[in-house]
């Protein structure tokens, strides 16, 4: 029966990098997590901050910060470290990423052909960033791939107002080799496929025929490969001779995939444990202590017991809070109280501006702590107080949980290297 | 069945209710990623389940969910609970129902009836398991891949051994629950690896255990896989009406082939909607043996005596096992054994899925699925593999040639070496 | 397109019954020119459960109504079968339902010419295994569940066919009269490029349904409607494979109609005097489900995927006192063809109010038996004797119809837009082919793109880009348009599995894709308050 320092529960940004952190300090630990989820769903950037009127995101905190409910009025100081050992693991797991909390958020195009702000991009995603050099944007769709919408994003793009943009923007649709025939078409799959060397020279050799002259940024979508992400980028770029950057689409994500596994290694490579598939069904309690959790097991539960539990389930989206008809909220695994506005005022009138409900989630001391139940720290999207998409803080705030939680549960061990 | 009882979402048609179509599932699917010809999880399971009904009087629309090999990967990948493997199996059992199921399917699911003639047969029917041109001929006739993963067939079934060695088969008169367990022995061991369920005894009783076997028949999971249900259920009843009894005195029902430990534990209710109060009382008390060992070492109650084995094992952790929802706890009792170099294969599935890997038209995508498994297994420089599932031993055995076998025979090993080498080991010291 | 026109009859309204007009005038060689403010079916016609009656319903409460639905009943599945899904129907009584009622309702149906057949219990169960274990006894009726949409389009196609025309998009905003009161044309405003065109006619009927009394006070007449709000949940699958009904007198939440892919529960009945009032309120949600209990236990449990309303087209016949102002239900459903000439002195204009879907033909032919008469031709009706085309004219629908025809070339994800509802790439270029000027939401009604699990989450944008192709610009405001018509429908109904939906679409809509931000729209503006402390 498993047995840990510390149990994770929940394998999105908060719960991986709160484990992996715990790893690298030395604690034992035991991340269960009921499925994967967030992580796939997500454009691959990391969103700090960047409410309007915030230049950088560190403005974007400090910004954030003082508001009374916002999670990092208790994490601001965490964002410096968390950020930079995230992407210090991304980076000896052969994800690099670019930005800093101090760079300019800029916008880049997204898949629809709008502009989102971002500043911490992976590699792949860097050459989306401005300034522009006088290079114009080709945006290239793969014939019969769903997900890419170069000509429909091309023609957004020419109307947006895009300060310091390319010179032009253009679309062109490449038939890549053997697409015509596939049945099944989606991200993971031309991922796969352009980890293939031989497919991946007959493809890019395809899209260098499509070019049009001229000095070019190439924007392709999300799927330069998976663990061999890396070499499959560096030579997109070398074939097609410019600047080559991602494009996220709709879930799965390939990017996200990427950070999944990235992380999951860490963790492994550290000596922690990671199961996908533990649905937590039971809580043991002492007091108001937790002792052990109990998962969904074959006609029985798996009993797994720690010192300290820390809950990574991620609020509404993550399925780690549910509303039942009657418009109560309910934390599925602790029970633990959950903030939220009245029910009849959920919801503004306009499906793209935010929800009161955004801001549900569990309301913690400044460590983190849950009121009622002494060793069960939050961190990420359950944390209530926050708009994370509106906001674009949710992995600035996951991160920074995480870092925050493992810290003081790992004591003062030095992270290992 | 009312939407109640459904509403638990146990009923796994009816939790494809709580999709939200992210796809994850697909991300995970093996047989997904080695075929265009399979749609994923999602596309058979909770996508396809939304079409299908009574049609009217016309027939079942679906034909790629057949596809799908049962491994389960999907089910513990979705972040909404839904059972997805779970939904297309019984889309599968649908199809049988309509269109009927091939010789072949119904053939090679009823182990008990191949273990009926092949054991007694066995020097002639190992000949025809190991003969090419045998094989080529069992190809084309019936549609088992010639070099579909199959072992040969044992001189004597496990059984017999029993009986010879005057083993406990009936409830005993007086007996120590706690100290007494049923060893459901599947019809791998019975048929093709005694040695493995003579090691399992060896284990328990060495731990002080009284073992019991009774009156057991094929756990069913062979007609489950292929759509079987109504032999299935017969071979479910016959099992409970045998084991409900030891149950009910609270004897524990110990196994080694994860599969048949998942049946009694899980499909017998699951799949073949066996709700009554004899699989409920037998499914509380089945355990795979390593879950059931390492219990008894965290009780401090495991004989850990264990003899060292200086070698690197590499362990592939069985789709059946994870399905279990217990970890892997044959890797926590290979920690027990000193200088084991025991390293757990990070592999999704080994591409057998029981009777999935032999059949002519999938053996090629169980190889597949396969293949860095095997590539993995070939590297680790390691003499043995070790893995809880009898196809997936055959499987690795056959397409890496690297001897496989089940952890509990590792441990019985370094028992052995233990009671052998105290000897040795005293020599040592002086 | 020939903006202004001469002809002989404009119909104004494109749901079934105009539809059916449409295509009985042109049968019967007059020229006809149908107008609809909106897109075809996109009215009550579009916003009900999709029941083809058998008239048991209205046995004691109406049964003039009841026979015309058993009528029409077998017309329908003559002409239109592929229109149809044959699932048949129960009469169910629960514990709460009265005895009194179930002991007249078979004389009642036999009265009616309704067969209804007496269904040993142990059968129902084990045909329809999530219903209520205590329902005391089971009538076996021929209800259908019927496909509005490609009955409409059949029905304009047919029309097509015979010589007439229909118009979406035209909203009516005058009517041109002679001295002597008759209607002489009909102006028309594009709805879309706002031209204004001016149809001259001899005579004009009003099929639009609850909004009849609108139309008529601009033509100068008087109708009182009174639209019934009735509000229905779509459920994720379907409970039972026929059509449920309670046996006692029509009350809220007591059908449950297998619809494609999902179940229909409703309906709610509300006095409500604008019928563009579609909204679901959370009292009628609660009041739905409480009922539907009492059908298939634990179907609160169950996953909404939304809520909608439709507003029945209900004529408050005058002589109907006060007291009965707010049950609309108690009103009859028998339809009336009104001659506005007569009663108003607006000659040559028509109303078609009441009535029900099921019964559309038949209120087109009385529709039209007046009009014509009214201009001396004398052709009889025979759009009962012929079949409708194709599709419609196929065979019966059946659930498994799409994935069968996927499968049937292998299967597989690449050419679907809409996975949830299994809709190709190629279902919708034909879809734009038929009508180039197409929303998403015309394309949702005619394809059922965005009608599954995930409300448009994955299909929206997909959908959005085939559209640009067709249609460069219009797909933003087509794509906004989409996602709020889709958003209203979940409010009501957010909880459980489809709030977590909601959130999924949320986190691609405005974390991946950053739709707020697309061009046309005004630049990221966060609703939060960054007043500092």
């Amino acid at each position: 029966m498993p047995r840990a320092d510390v149990v994770v529960i929940g394998a999105g940004l908060a719960g991986l990098s709160c484990a992996a952190e715990l790893a690298e300090r030395g604690a034992r630990v035991f991340l269960a997590a009921k499925g994967m989820a967030t992580t796939h769903w997500t454009h691959g950037g990391l969103d700090v901050a960047s409410p309007a009127a915030a230049p950088t995101s560190r403005d974007g905190i400090r910004l954030l910060a003082a508001m009374k409910s916002h999670p990092y009025r208790i994490l601001a100081a965490d964002a410096d470290a968390s950020v930079a050992a995230h992407l210090a693991r991304m980076a000896s797991e052969g994800l690099e990423h670019i930005g800093s909390l101090d760079a300019p958020l800029t916008g880049i195009p997204t898949a629809i052909g709008s502009l989102r702000r971002a500043a911490i991009l992976p590699l792949a995603q860097a050459a989306a960033l401005g300034p522009w050099d006088g290079e114009g944007l080709l945006l290239v769709g793969f014939g019969r791939y769903r997900d890419a919408w170069a000509p429909y994003a091309a023609r957004n793009l020419r109307h947006a107002q895009w300060p310091g943009g390319p010179s032009v923007v253009a679309a062109v649709e490449v038939d890549l080799p053997g697409l015509e025939r596939l049945r099944n078409i989606a991200p993971h799959v031309l991922a796969r496929m352009f980890q293939d060397p031989a497919w991946r020279t007959r493809a890019l050799s395809a899209i260098a025929d499509a070019l049009p002259a001229g000095a070019w940024r190439i924007g392709l979508p999300a799927v330069l490969g998976l663990d061999a992400h890396a070499e499959v980028h560096a030579d997109a770029e070398c074939t097609l001779g410019h600047r080559v950057f991602e494009m996220a689409s709709l879930p799965p994500s390939v990017p996200g995939l990427r950070l999944f596994e990235a992380l999951r290694r860490r963790i492994l490579a550290s000596g922690g444990r990671i199961q996908v598939g533990f649905d937590v069904v039971e809580v043991e309690r002492s007091g108001r202590r937790v002792i052990a959790i109990h998962t969904e097991a074959a006609s029985r539960t798996l009993r797994i017991g720690g010192d300290a539990f820390v809950l990574a389930t991620g609020g509404i989206g993550g399925a780690g809070i549910r509303a039942r008809h009657d418009g109560t909220l309910v934390e599925r695994v602790f029970g633990l109280p959950v903030a939220a506005p009245p029910r009849d005022r959920w919801f503004s009138d306009d499906p793209l501006r935010p929800h009161p409900l955004e801001t549900a989630g569990i309301e913690v001391t400044d460590d983190l702590a849950s009121p009622n139940l002494e060793n069960v720290r939050v961190i990420g999207s359950s944390l209530s107080g926050m708009h994370y998409l509106d906001e674009r803080c949710g992995d600035g705030v996951a991160l920074a949980s995480a870092h925050r939680a493992a810290r003081s549960l790992a004591g003062t061990k030095a992270v290992a290297a | 069945m009312t939407f109640h009882d459904a509403a638990a979402r146990d009923f796994p048609p009816f939790s494809t209710d709580l999709c939200i179509k992210c796809n994850v599932c697909t991300t995970v699917c093996p047989v997904a990623r080695v075929t265009d010809e399979f749609p994923g999880p999602k596309y058979v399971g909770p996508q396809a389940q939304r079409f299908r009904g009574p049609g009217v009087g016309r027939d079942d629309p679906d034909r790629t969910v057949d596809l799908c090999s049962g491994c389960g990967i999907c089910t513990r990948a979705c972040p909404a609970g839904v059972l997805i493997a779970e939904t297309n199996n019984r889309a599968r059992a649908a199809i049988v129902e309509e269109r009927g199921s091939s010789l072949r399917n119904r053939l090679i699911s009823d182990t008990d009836l191949i273990a009926r003639f092949g054991v007694p047969l066995a020097p002639l029917t190992n000949i025809g398991l190991k003969n090419p041109l045998a094989r080529w001929m069992g190809e084309k006739l019936l549609g088992v891949h010639r070099r579909g993963p199959l072992t040969t067939f044992a001189r004597r079934t496990f059984t017999s051994w029993w009986k010879r060695r005057r083993g406990a088969t009936a409830l005993p008169v007086i007996a120590d629950p706690a100290r007494t367990v049923v060893y459901f022995h599947g019809c791998a061991v019975n048929a093709f690896e005694p040695d493995l369920g003579r090691d399992a005894v060896e284990v328990l009783e060495r731990n002080g255990f009284t073992v019991i076997v009774p009156r057991q028949e094929c756990c069913g999971l062979p007609f489950i896989s292929n759509g079987l249900y109504g032999r299935a259920r017969t071979k479910a009843r016959r099992n409970l009406s045998s084991l409900a009894k030891f149950a009910r005195a609270g004897y524990r029902i110990v196994g080694t082939s994860t599969s048949c430990t998942h049946a009694l534990k899980a499909e017998y209710r699951e799949m073949l909607d066996l709700s009554g109060a004899d699989a409920t009382a037998v499914a509380d008390v089945t355990w795979d043996i390593c879950e059931l060992l390492l219990d008894l070492h965290d009780r401090g109650e495991l004989d850990a005596d264990f003899a060292p084995i200086a070698e690197p094992l590499l362990y592939h952790p069985p789709c059946q096992l994870k399905s279990h929802g217990i970890g892997t706890p044959a890797m926590d009792l290979f920690a027990l054994i000193p200088e084991l170099r025991a390293v757990d294969s990070d592999h999704d599935c080994c591409g057998a899925a029981g009777t999935y890997g032999l059949k002519v038209e999938r053996w090629q995508i169980a190889q597949d699925v396969g293949a860095p498994l095997f590539d993995k297994v070939r590297a680790s420089g390691a003499e043995r593999a070790a893995c809880d599932s009898e196809t997936c031993r055959w499987q690795i055995e056959q397409s890496t040639g690297v001897p496989t076998v089940h952890p509990i025979t590792i441990l019985a090993e370094s028992y052995r070496r233990a009671d052998a080498g105290v000897g040795e080991s005293w020599r040592r010291i002086v | 397109m020939n903006a202004s026109a001469e002809v002989d009859v404009v119909v104004i309204g494109g749901g079934a019954t105009g539809a059916g007009v449409l295509r009985d005038l042109a049968m019967r060689g007059l020229r006809a020119l149908l107008v609809e403010r909106g897109d075809f079916t996109s009215g009550t016609s579009g916003r009900y459960h999709g029941l083809l009656h058998s008239g048991a319903r209205y046995v004691e409460s109406d049964p003039i109504s009841a026979r015309h639905c058993i009528e029409e009943n077998a017309v329908l599945r003559r002409i239109a079968p592929a229109t149809i899904e044959p699932t048949g129907g129960y009469f169910v009584a629960t514990p709460d339902d009265p005895d009194d009622y179930l002991e007249r309702f078979p004389a009642a149906c036999a009265e009616a010419g309704i067969e209804a057949e007496p269904v040993p219990l142990d059968d129902l169960l084990r045909a329809e295994p999530l219903l209520n274990r205590e329902i005391r006894a089971a009538y076996r009726v021929p209800d259908a569940s019927l496909e509005p949409w490609e009955l409409v389009d059949a029905n304009l196609a047919s029309a097509r066919e015979h010589g007439a025309e229909a118009r979406r998009y035209q909203a009516v905003i005058r009517f041109d009269r002679s001295a002597d009161g008759a209607v002489t044309a009909v102006r028309v405003r594009d709805e879309r490029s706002g031209d204004e065109n001016t149809i001259a006619c001899r005579a004009v009927v009003s099929a639009a349904g609850a909004w009849a009394g609108k139309v008529a006070e601009l033509a100068g007449a008087t109708l009182a409607m009174s639209p019934g709000k009735g509000s229905m949940l779509i459920l994720n699958r379907r409970m039972t494979t026929a059509v449920i009904n309670r046996l006692a007198p029509p009350g809220d939440g007591d059908i449950l109609v297998p619809v494609h892919t999902v179940c229909i529960l409703g309906t709610t009945d509300v006095t409500v005097p604008d019928p563009d009032d579609a909204h679901v309120t959370r009292d009628e949600v609660d009041a739905l489900l409480l009922e539907g209990e009492r059908l298939v236990p634990g179907i609160s449990g169950a996953r909404v995927l939304r809520a909608y309303a439709g507003s029945r087209p209900l004529y408050d016949a005058s002589d109907l006192g006060g007291a009965h102002a707010d049950e609309s239900r108690e009103i009859s459903r028998a339809h009336h063809v009104i001659d506005h000439g007569r009663r108003d002195g607006v000659g040559g204009f028509w109303s078609i109010v009441g009535g029900k879907l099921t019964t559309y033909r038949l209120m087109a032919r009385d529709t039209v038996d007046a009009v014509a008469a009214s201009l001396d031709v004398e052709t009889p009706c025979r759009t009962a004797d012929e079949p409708l085309p194709s599709p419609a004219s196929g065979t019966p629908y059946w659930l498994g119809d799409r994935l069968a025809a996927l499968e049937a070339e292998g299967g597989g994800n690449a050419e679907l837009i809409c996975e949830c509802e299994l809709v190709t790439q190629r279902r919708l270029d034909h879809a734009l082919d038929e009508r180039g000027d197409s929303s998403l939401d015309d394309l949702r009604r005619t394809t059922r793109l965005g009608m599954g699990p995930c409300q448009g989450a994955f299909c929206m944008p997909r959908a959005a880009a085939v559209l640009d192709a067709r249609r460069p610009g219009a797909a933003n405001a087509s794509l906004r348009g989409f996602m709020a018509e889709r958003f209203n429908g979940t409010r009501s109904i957010a909880w459980g599995d489809q709030l977590a939906e909601l959130w999924l679409t949320a986190g691609i809509f405005r974390g991946i894709l950053a739709v707020g931000n697309l061009a046309d729209a005004p630049p990221e503006a966060s609703e939060v308050q960054h007043a500092a402390s």
